[in-house]
């Protein structure tokens, strides 16, 4: 373990080991790796660099449940008491977001209106089966009829909860968050992420399937959707979790891939899908079928690299975001994209910075980009593989294009 | 002794469960409430299913914890599930004390700490490890919009980071729009 003080805060730099660990409990949780795999690397491991790690990847929860296991079954002494309460904190926490659902749904019921759960709160309650306390979760997004949102929001207020963004689309009650979209890809801060993304939302309603049986208000969507929607929204913000691959892999077990690819090429989407797979792959060892590989865009240089960051677990913030212009077909798409996200409309930015200045606003964003550019042109120029990650068979991996 | 009492049955309705090695975590949706039952009271509770007698989940009970129990045990258990509105119906009046409980336990040569069933409540711990809460010194590696701190963990489910600071969530002061 190398570790270095940096400040005020101990700043931990994590070698493989852990990492490795957090990688194996992944693997368990999906059946890819056996038990002798993770008592291997329990050795020589800095348990409190490992709980950082785990909150920061959002597995707490899934690495806490394994390692239990793991004592419970080999009579092992660990020292998981951090981990343990990560999970129950989860737990906790994500009660109090269900609760105030089961609130909601009352009113949805009430007042006739139709909601699609969407990312974790849809995954904690099927993908995860129920185990809620194995997904963190931030908020609750509900995504509905553009005319039902004032309704929703109303019934919010009413039941205690406050606005918390300009929109009137983010809304809390203490910890408890809840935010409302009636657009899957958010375009209305950046339009053209329609030149690359366009989900039918005809076709996400009518293939939604109910949460449960008896109750036609809550819906979350068809395996290929959520699977297309989490790629997108992971893509976006460069897969920095752990946990996001977790929700790809159990998804995927319910897909049709044939399907899938299709679903992909018509909402524009193959790109994301391309990343998924590949981390998918290479992370937790998911098989993916080889068809499926042919039918996937080749990736750039750019992209290649951008995936072995995230591999590496060290891919930046707004890596993924730049990457869409990938998949915007047209070059005169690309730039109006990459300016647009460089340089948002004055009315975004009166939405997201009502106190700030543009020009400041624009400045900075131009630093961080610029500063992006030359991480990675130092990370090309004295490139080290930062981690030792299983790679797909070389017959299923997908080729590089320049 | 009715059939609620005799072969109870635990709500499916309004809760959420989380089975653990060694522990259920059990929240009540209605109530806002969550409990943590130890293993002799996960196993009661899950063979609360309106057919398992008292005596027939005593023998279980025996067999799983491969310690000695009785029909009072699974009372006791029963007792304290009903007690924090786990099982359908209306709770039972009371009957046991833990006190009571601990002597007879004594009595029975049995070791109290894993056979006598406990249903507590959790107290949320610090949200941090609830959201995955980062320090503000992590913002930059995090990302934009992950809960976070800068002295107390308590900070955790008001703040977010943005662009590299932690800061309040209300748009009014946070240009990110989380």
């Amino acid at each position: 373990m190398q570790a270095y003080s940096g400040g005020p805060e101990r700043v931990r730099v994590l070698t493989g080991r852990e990492r490795e660990l957090l990688l194996t409990a992944a693997r368990l949780f999906l059946g890819n790796a056996r038990d002798d795999e993770a008592l291997s690397g329990l050795s020589g491991l800095d348990w409190p660099s490992l709980s950082d790690m785990a909150a920061k990847e959002g597995m707490s929860g899934v690495l806490a449940l394994q390692l239990e296991r793991l004592a419970r079954t080999y009579r092992l002494n660990l020292p998981l008491e951090p981990l343990s309460l990560a999970l129950r904190g989860t737990f906790v926490a994500n009660g109090a977001l269900f609760a105030e659902l089961l609130g909601l749904r009352a009113v949805l019921q009430e007042k006739g209106i139709r909601a699609i759960l969407l990312k974790g709160g849809a995954l904690a309650t099927t993908a995860y089966g129920g185990q809620i306390g194995l997904r963190p979760l931030s908020d609750l997004d509900l995504l509905m009829q553009e005319a039902d949102l004032p309704v929703v929001r109303e019934a919010l207020l009413e039941r205690g909860f406050r606005t918390a963004s300009r929109s009137g689309t983010l809304l809390t009650k203490g910890s408890v968050m809840f935010d409302l979209h009636h657009d899957l890809i958010n375009a209305s801060r950046i339009r053209r992420r329609t030149s690359a993304f366009h989900f039918d939302g005809e076709a996400l309603w009518k293939e939604a399937v109910l949460l449960d049986p008896g109750d036609r208000s809550l819906l979350v969507l068809s395996p290929a959707h959520q699977f297309l929607h989490l790629a997108v929204h992971a893509q976006k913000h460069s897969f920095s979790r752990l946990i996001w691959f977790l929700d790809l892999a159990l998804v995927s077990r319910q897909l049709d891939w044939e399907e899938l690819l299709l679903q992909a090429q018509t909402t524009g989407t193959l790109r994301p899908v391309a990343y998924a797979a590949m981390g998918m792959a290479r992370l937790l060892r998911v098989q993916i079928p080889a068809g499926v590989w042919v039918t996937l865009p080749s990736l750039s240089r750019l992209e290649a690299r951008f995936m072995d960051a995230v591999v590496g677990r060290t891919a930046k913030e707004p890596s993924g975001e730049l990457l869409v212009a990938f998949s915007i077909p047209s070059w005169i798409g690309k730039l109006g994209y990459l300016l647009e996200f460089t340089f948002p409309r004055r009315k975004v930015l009166s939405d997201v910075f009502p106190t700030g200045s543009a020009s400041w606003f624009y400045l900075r964003r131009v630093g961080q980009i610029l500063a992006l550019a030359l991480i990675y042109l130092r990370d090309a120029l004295r490139w080290e593989n930062p981690v030792e990650v299983p790679k797909p068979d070389s017959a299923s991996r997908p080729a590089v294009g320049i | 002794m009715s059939n609620a009492r005799n072969k109870p049955k635990r709500r499916k309705q309004g809760v959420a469960v989380q089975t653990l090695a060694d522990e259920v975590l059990v929240y009540d949706l209605e109530r806002h409430r969550a409990h943590c039952l130890n293993q002799a009271a996960a196993v009661v509770w899950r063979h609360c299913d309106g057919k398992t007698s008292v005596s027939q989940m005593a023998r279980i009970l025996q067999r799983e914890l491969d310690a000695p129990a009785d029909r009072e045990l699974v009372r006791y258990a029963i007792d304290r599930l009903a007690r924090a509105h786990l099982l359908e119906g209306p709770p039972a009046s009371a009957r046991y004390t833990r006190r009571d409980f601990m002597g007879r336990l004594k009595k029975l040569g049995l070791a109290a700490s894993v056979m006598l069933p406990v249903v507590s409540s959790i107290v949320a711990p610090a949200p941090a490890h609830a959201l995955s809460c980062v320090q503000e010194g992590q913002c930059g590696a995090a990302g934009n919009c992950t809960p976070c701190y800068v002295g107390a963990l308590n900070q955790c489910a008001a703040k977010r980071c943005c662009n590299g600071k932690c800061k309040p969530t209300p748009a009014a002061q946070n240009e990110c729009g989380c």
